[in-house]
């Protein structure tokens, strides 16, 4: 007895061409319906939802389709006086939506329009006596905040506001045996935890405690034999999978082990070619998170239509450019 | 108009609610168009059914109601909105049925559990609710973490523990008072706990209560991170990673994972029980009789499940675990009792994360006796067999992945046996890594 691969099988008709205008159409038409109960719906996580749609559209180099004053402003209405930010105007303070809102206003250059240094605060008061962070006041911990912690303080030039030998410490005692990292010590290895620990440990510049041929070898193991990447063993391909696992071998010098011409295949089927915009995997229904990583993986892959990504920040690299902003990956 | 249907609807909620306190699953009723004169709120043997055509009045409504509580002022000052606890506890339910990973609704709650306008218990029994539509919310565990805390908590500081162990050492001071409890009782061997008479360390019923969630969360989404991780997290939060629970789990989890094959976040649960087990062995006599057995058991399981169902990558993965506890454990076992800085070393290897345990490792279990015990799987009882651990080697492990290679039809069962294969000749002899 035999179990099928879980995997997907890319229809013939699939789309094979980057539709570059239809996907920018997508994203600004997507900001601009506002009265949805999608729209309401999705109100919990909204800044990051307004950062992968911003980010893919500078890599699109259509950003100035976007409104920029009405984001500014938007973005430091939702700063609270304890400096955090939270998803949308009303809503709890919590890292997760701090990173999403540097990282906007980086884009835009506009970190003048909020309260940095209270910003700084938030950040640095949410470590714990061990490394970890609390995510927000209520003590929930995590790797991912470990990441949004330092990756926020590093776009505003101030990673010595913490402890971060001792936040190392913490993320390196979620190190499993096969080379990948879970959400707490101990806990499963998953591709979305492995790629905010690798980048912790390169924003950090520590990428030298990962064993690279180890988690290498680990995330490879991630290509299905439809190119596409799962996040974990026996799951199914998926777009963001694709990139947090191609981000992550990128960071570490092993992008080259996995078969990048059948991973870009994968990608470009998952386009809608009618409404544009990415989905998880083809023919599912598409949203600006799957949009954003795709044309990411599709920039690592080296597409040359769109910009080069940072595969740390997921940002355009001509924006950390503009800010002397360098992050030492490991050579392959 | 429409705002005064969502009103009557969310109050229809809220009669459901009363009139059926037990209410222990939820749906929504695909019914795109409101077809009959009747409310879209339904319940029926206790489970709680929602007409598909309302969500998208009662969410926009309860939403905003959730929202004014937090409403601030021009200059972003907070704006004191005076609102029942009630009318809050009804927003922030029909909020999170719909959409569970709502943060500032679960924040609301937690200030009323904080101002006691609700039980943690009452909580905890609708966050459970919320995850038999939402089994893999990230929010909905978190919550429940805080308020198992709150619970934990106030157990600790109104009744005396019953020589509750040194947590471990990556709990991360999670639950308020672990310093305290741990530093008093840091001289309590970790070994006492596998006497029977040794207490748990909390509420059993809770602790059942919890474990069941965890499961039934599983149950409905395959390979449930969040779900499994808390169930780890429960273990050593609330029940301290004590032995008889970390062995119940393991014997408990044998069975389910036997019939979900593909799901790797359950056989990791299996890892982190077998290594939280690991630091109960702190002699290389009690690794030896005691925790090689419950590898060997493992083993053999896993041989068994392999050869029945090829092709599925979470057993294969749950293999190279197995092999890496077993490899250490050999080495501590193999150094000659003499050199106790060589076996020290390895255990510091295997106890990684526990900094609790000391890197000098005790010469012998509590009573200064070698145990001779067996390991309980299921209703079996394995000892193990001195010739099975003399050949279970690096050797053994590859000719497995040979034979499989040589004899299975499945081309995906081969497939990752070669990449068994090729993990443990790196991992052992450190060839070139490079998979291409």
């Amino acid at each position: 007895m035999s179990a099928p691969v879980k995997d997907v099988t890319i229809p013939e008709d699939a789309p094979s061409d980057l539709l570059l205008n239809k996907h920018a159409d997508f994203i600004a038409l997507y900001g601009a319906k506002k009265d949805d109960y999608e729209y309401c719906m999705t109100e919990y996580l909204r800044l990051s939802g307004m950062y992968w749609g911003l980010t893919t559209m500078d890599l699109l180099g259509q950003l100035e389709r976007m409104d920029r004053q009405q984001v500014v402003e938007f973005v430091a209405a939702c700063q609270h006086d304890c400096g955090g930010f939270g998803a949308s105007v009303g809503h709890d303070p919590h890292l997760l939506y701090a990173l999403s809102a540097v990282q906007i206003l980086t884009l835009y250059d506009a970190l003048d329009a909020v309260n940095v240094d209270k910003l700084v605060e938030f950040v640095s008061n949410l470590q714990q006596p061990d490394g970890s962070f609390y995510g927000d006041k209520w003590g929930e911990v995590d790797t991912r905040f470990s990441f949004c912690a330092v990756a926020c303080l590093k776009l505003l030039g101030k990673l010595s506001a913490i402890d971060v030998e001792k936040a190392t410490n913490f993320v390196l005692s979620c190190m499993n045996f096969d080379g990948g990292f879970g959400c707490r010590p101990g806990s499963e290895s998953h591709s979305g935890q492995i790629y905010c620990c690798v980048g912790f440990l390169a924003v950090t510049g520590q990428l030298h405690h990962v064993n690279a041929d180890l988690l290498g070898w680990w995330l490879c193991e991630r290509q299905l034999p439809s190119g596409g990447l799962n996040g974990r063993p026996e799951k199914l391909p998926d777009v963001c999978y694709s990139w947090w696992v191609l981000a992550s071998l990128k960071m570490i010098g092993r992008l080259h082990w996995i078969d990048k011409d059948k991973l870009r295949t994968f990608i470009l089927a998952c386009q809608d070619e009618e409404t544009g915009g990415f989905a998880d995997r083809p023919g599912d229904m598409v949203d600006p998170f799957h949009t954003l990583f795709g044309i990411a993986g599709l920039s690592l892959l080296g597409a040359t239509e769109v910009k080069t990504v940072n595969p740390v920040l997921c940002m355009p690299e001509d924006t950390l450019r503009r800010i002397n902003l360098h992050i030492e990956l490991l050579s392959s | 108009m429409a705002e005064e249907l969502a009103h009557r609807i969310l109050s229809d909620l809220s009669t459901a609610f009363q009139r059926h306190p037990n209410i222990d699953e939820v749906g929504f009723i695909c019914c795109p168009t409101c077809q009959h004169n009747r409310s879209p709120v339904v319940v029926e043997n206790n489970k709680l059914g929602i007409e598909t055509w309302c969500l998208e009045l009662i969410f926009p409504y309860a939403h905003d109601k959730v929202l004014r509580a937090r409403s601030r002022d021009d200059s972003g000052r907070k704006i004191k909105v005076s609102r029942s606890a009630r009318s809050l506890l009804e927003a922030t339910r029909a909020v999170l049925l719909v959409q569970a990973d709502c943060l500032t609704a679960w924040n609301i709650r937690k200030e009323l559990v904080e101002a006691e306008d609700l039980k943690c218990i009452q909580d905890l029994k609708f966050a459970a609710l919320v995850l038999t539509k939402h089994p893999k919310s990230s929010e909905t565990f978190a919550h429940r973490r805080w308020l198992l805390k709150q619970v934990v908590q106030k157990t600790s500081s109104t009744s005396p523990q019953p020589h509750p162990v040194a947590p471990a050492s990556h709990t991360n001071g999670l639950v308020a008072g672990d310093q305290a409890s741990g530093g008093a009782t840091a001289a309590q061997p970790l070994s006492a706990q596998r006497g029977t008479k040794a207490e748990l360390p909390c509420d059993e019923k809770l602790l059942e209560a919890e474990l069941a969630v965890c499961q039934r969360s599983a149950e409905r989404y395959p390979s449930n991170y969040y779900a499994w991780t808390h169930r780890a997290w429960v273990v050593e939060n609330v029940a301290r990673c004590h032995y008889k629970i970390l062995m119940r789990e393991l014997s408990d989890t044998r069975h389910w994972i036997s019939r979900h094959i593909s799901d790797h976040s359950g056989l990791q649960y299996r890892q982190f029980l077998i290594t939280q087990l690991g630091t109960h062995f702190r002699s290389a006599d009690a690794l030896q009789d005691e925790f090689l057995p419950l590898l060997t058991a493992e083993f053999e399981l896993l041989t068994d499940l392999i050869t029945a169902f090829p092709g599925h990558e979470a057993l294969w993965y749950h293999r190279r675990y197995v092999f890496q506890q077993w490899e250490t454990v050999l080495s501590v076992y193999k150094c000659p009792k003499s050199d106790n800085s060589a076996s020290s070393r390895n255990l510091t290897h295997l106890h990684q994360g526990r900094s609790d345990i000391p890197a000098e490792f005790s010469r012998d279990c509590e009573d200064g006796k070698p145990h001779h015990a067996t390991v309980v799987q299921g209703n079996k009882k394995a000892k193990v067999d001195p010739a099975y651990t003399e050949h279970l080697t690096l050797q053994t492990e590859l000719e497995f992945c040979r034979n499989v290679m040589a004899t299975c039809q499945d081309g995906w069962q081969v497939r990752l046996a070669g990449s068994y294969q090729h993990w443990l000749q790196q991992r052992i002899l450190g060839r070139d890594n490079n998979p291409l």
